[in-house]
């Protein structure tokens, strides 16, 4: 494909986004549902209700399909399930998949995959710059791809925190810069919060194992458990 | 069309309805009287109710569906009878049911839109059962559909039952529903990279018993392969009871070769998927052999954690075939998150291995052992069902006549004959 081509057809994805016609279709009546369920932070119900409106849809070419599928992605991405985000960008027209917020989320999952992270923080940055334009075609739904990104980008780094602290005893402060897509100064904060030591002569930190999630200490005994356990026996006894 | 509105709209009992609508001769004008509307140009659509009247709206349905020039309802009136229709009336009409589910899935390929048919399937196939452990002709259909449209993640909702009642009465099914539906079922697992589920059930389809495999067995064998090097870096026994000439047929392939060289021998890996590329993509494999390919030093890695307490990322390198430092680190962190193996790395590139620690609640630990206690009362159950069947009891019994015919034949007849009240004396002394 020409450059050229290329780009006029990007500039008709963006400018050709307004929906043709008056009459609101489903996925402009039903946005309102995700915009509900994004400010709750109900990130299930986004998924049910954007994966529903999708199936439900008479037509699949008009522009407003957007607002269902995007929000969608990052919710897979919130929830660290990257398949069926990879799915639901799968399902998209070419002419979708031409526009440049697309194309940006498809970068975000293909770094997100292979957990190349210095890609996947400027992504995110790129992508909250493209929908806080002024000039974005739907505001509202700038905002509500601003909140996800912004979650999803704060739920990979914690993620990311939680597994070198199980996997590096310890590491340089320059890798864990690339590693958290933050300033040594923050990182180093956060990782004192957390029980780590850090050697600034040597400018290397030493992660506190014990900072990742385990749960070895068992709960104490309830009366629940007590039931379950002696109904447990009958059955073997019997 | 009008004599038959009347006859099913006045009559209250649905087995009447269905008898009425089955009898109706011949077959042909029937349907082609259902397609039409009434006399007064009213479509009986628009009066019937699909909870009151399911038997004729689905009858009319499938008319439409399937006679030709016959106008095809829109599929949201189809959707609105999925939701909506009594499965207890349904289920006096299999085969229309059966009919209807492979008409909406053609309808929905015809406009090219195969994921309009997901909504309607999907409350199909969870509403006409009893309940979600019976397979029926719709289960394949709406499973095949999901692929079509590219959309895994609207089957989990049906896959994730596991089906252990199969009723004829119940749905039309024959032995290739049960083949086709965990066979695409799989493939849509594998889709979502949901490996040991996936598995699964490849191994049903590939181990139903039969006196001469399906092909689609081996399709299912060759992805369960794939599915197990990639999720377990190697290929587990199948069980006793996989058809022989399944297993003798696998390993003329170069798919055995593949398994048999996997992990190791990356570049032999490489050859076989270059020699048969064009063998492994028109079987739709390609996808599964370069994931599993993707994965190979991963295994290769975990090896090594059985023989060395500590290497350095370099030596890692070398020994899984990998130049770039970066990419080890990235394998590492990978296999530490997913649990695959428990090391350390430190800021000087040494990497210490060590056991996994247990790492488990309370709360899981009565999750799993409330698991093993509800699939043993199923087992349990099954088991009393199966003895209670006409098959099984004759087969018992006729398995005890012959061993009784031969104990009175021979020279020890004399010691039975003394032996406890019944006929089979000792034999019988544990029942």
């Amino acid at each position: 494909m020409l450059p050229g081509r290329s780009h006029r057809r990007q500039r008709q994805a963006t400018q050709g986004s307004q929906p043709s016609g008056n009459t609101p279709d489903s996925y402009q009546l039903r946005f309102p549902t995700v915009v509900d369920a994004v400010s709750r932070s109900d990130y299930d119900a986004v998924t049910q209700i954007a994966e529903e409106i999708d199936l439900n849809a008479v037509s699949d070419r008009q522009n407003s399909r957007l607002l269902a599928i995007a929000p969608l992605v990052l919710v897979y991405l919130i929830q660290n399930q990257t398949p069926p985000a990879r799915y639901a960008l799968a399902r998209l027209s070419e002419s979708h998949a031409a526009h440049p917020l697309i194309n940006l989320l498809t970068s975000l999952l293909a770094f997100t995959t292979t957990r190349d992270h210095r890609q996947v923080y400027g992504t995110g940055e790129k992508i909250v710059d493209l929908v806080s334009q002024a000039d974005f075609f739907h505001q509202e739904f700038g905002l509500v791809l601003t909140k996800l990104t912004t979650v999803f980008i704060e739920q990979f780094r914690r993620r990311t925190f939680e597994l070198i602290s199980k996997a590096y005893s310890s590491l340089p402060r320059s890798l864990a810069e690339k590693y958290l897509g933050a300033s040594g100064e923050a990182i180093v904060a956060e990782a004192a919060k957390n029980g780590w030591e850090y050697d600034s002569g040597a400018q290397l930190l030493k992660p506190n194992a014990s900072t990742a999630r385990e749960e070895r200490q068992m709960s104490s005994s309830s009366l629940s458990s007590f039931v379950f356990i002696a109904n447990s026996v009958g059955k073997l006894e019997a | 069309m009008d004599g038959i509105f009347q006859q099913i709209t006045t009559t209250a009992d649905p087995a009447a309805v269905a008898n009425y609508l089955k009898s109706l001769n011949p077959k042909d004008l029937r349907d082609q009287a259902l397609a039409s509307s009434l006399s007064s140009g009213q479509d009986p659509l628009s009066i019937l109710n699909a909870p009151l009247n399911t038997l004729a709206v689905l009858y009319i349905l499938v008319a439409r569906l399937c006679v030709n020039n016959a106008p095809a309802p829109p599929l949201e009136i189809i959707d609105h009878f999925c939701r909506n229709f009594d499965p207890e009336q349904a289920r006096y009409a299999p085969d229309r049911v059966t009919l209807l589910a492979k008409s909406i899935q053609k309808l929905a390929l015809s406009q090219n839109n195969p994921r309009a048919a997901i909504q309607p399937l999907y409350y199909l196939v969870s509403r006409y059962p009893p309940d979600s452990s019976y397979l029926t002709t719709i289960h394949p259909i709406f499973t095949l559909t999901c692929i079509q449209a590219t959309h895994p993640s609207a089957a989990l909702p049906v896959l994730q039952n596991p089906i252990t009642s199969i009723d004829t009465v119940l749905s039309d099914l024959n032995y290739n529903d049960n083949l086709i539906y965990h066979y695409t079922g799989g493939v849509l697992l594998a889709m979502l990279k949901r490996w040991p589920e996936a598995e699964e059930f490849f191994e049903i389809c590939a181990t139903a018993p039969g006196s001469v495999p399906a092909a689609i067995q081996m399709e299912a064998l060759k992805k369960m392969r794939l599915v197990q090097l990639i999720a377990k870096g190697k290929a587990s026994p199948l069980p006793k009871y996989t058809n022989q000439h399944l297993q003798r047929q696998f390993k003329g392939t170069p798919y055995h070769q593949f398994v048999t060289n996997y992990p190791t021998n990356v570049e032999i890996l490489k050859e076989i998927i270059n020699k048969e590329r064009s063998l492994f993509s028109s079987e739709k494999n390609l996808g599964l052999l370069r994931q599993a390919l993707d994965r190979a030093p991963r295994w290769a890695l975990k090896k090594l954690t059985a023989t060395y307490l500590s290497l350095n990322l370099a030596d890692i390198g070398k020994a899984v075939k990998i130049d770039s430092e970066e990419e080890v680190r990235r394998l590492l962190l990978d296999m530490i998150e997913s649990g695959d193996i428990s090391a350390s790395i430190a800021a000087d590139g040494s990497v210490t291995f060590s056991d996994p620690a247990p790492q488990f609640t309370r709360a899981q630990v009565d999750a799993v052992l409330q698991n093993v206690q509800d699939q043993s009362a199923l087992l349990e159950y099954l088991e009393k069902d199966m003895a209670r069947s006409k098959e099984y009891l004759s087969k018992a019994v006729k398995g005890r006549g012959d061993d009784l015919g031969m104990g009175f034949q021979g020279p020890d007849e004399d010691i039975f004959a003394h032996m406890g009240s019944g006929p089979g004396g000792a034999m019988w002394a544990d029942d």
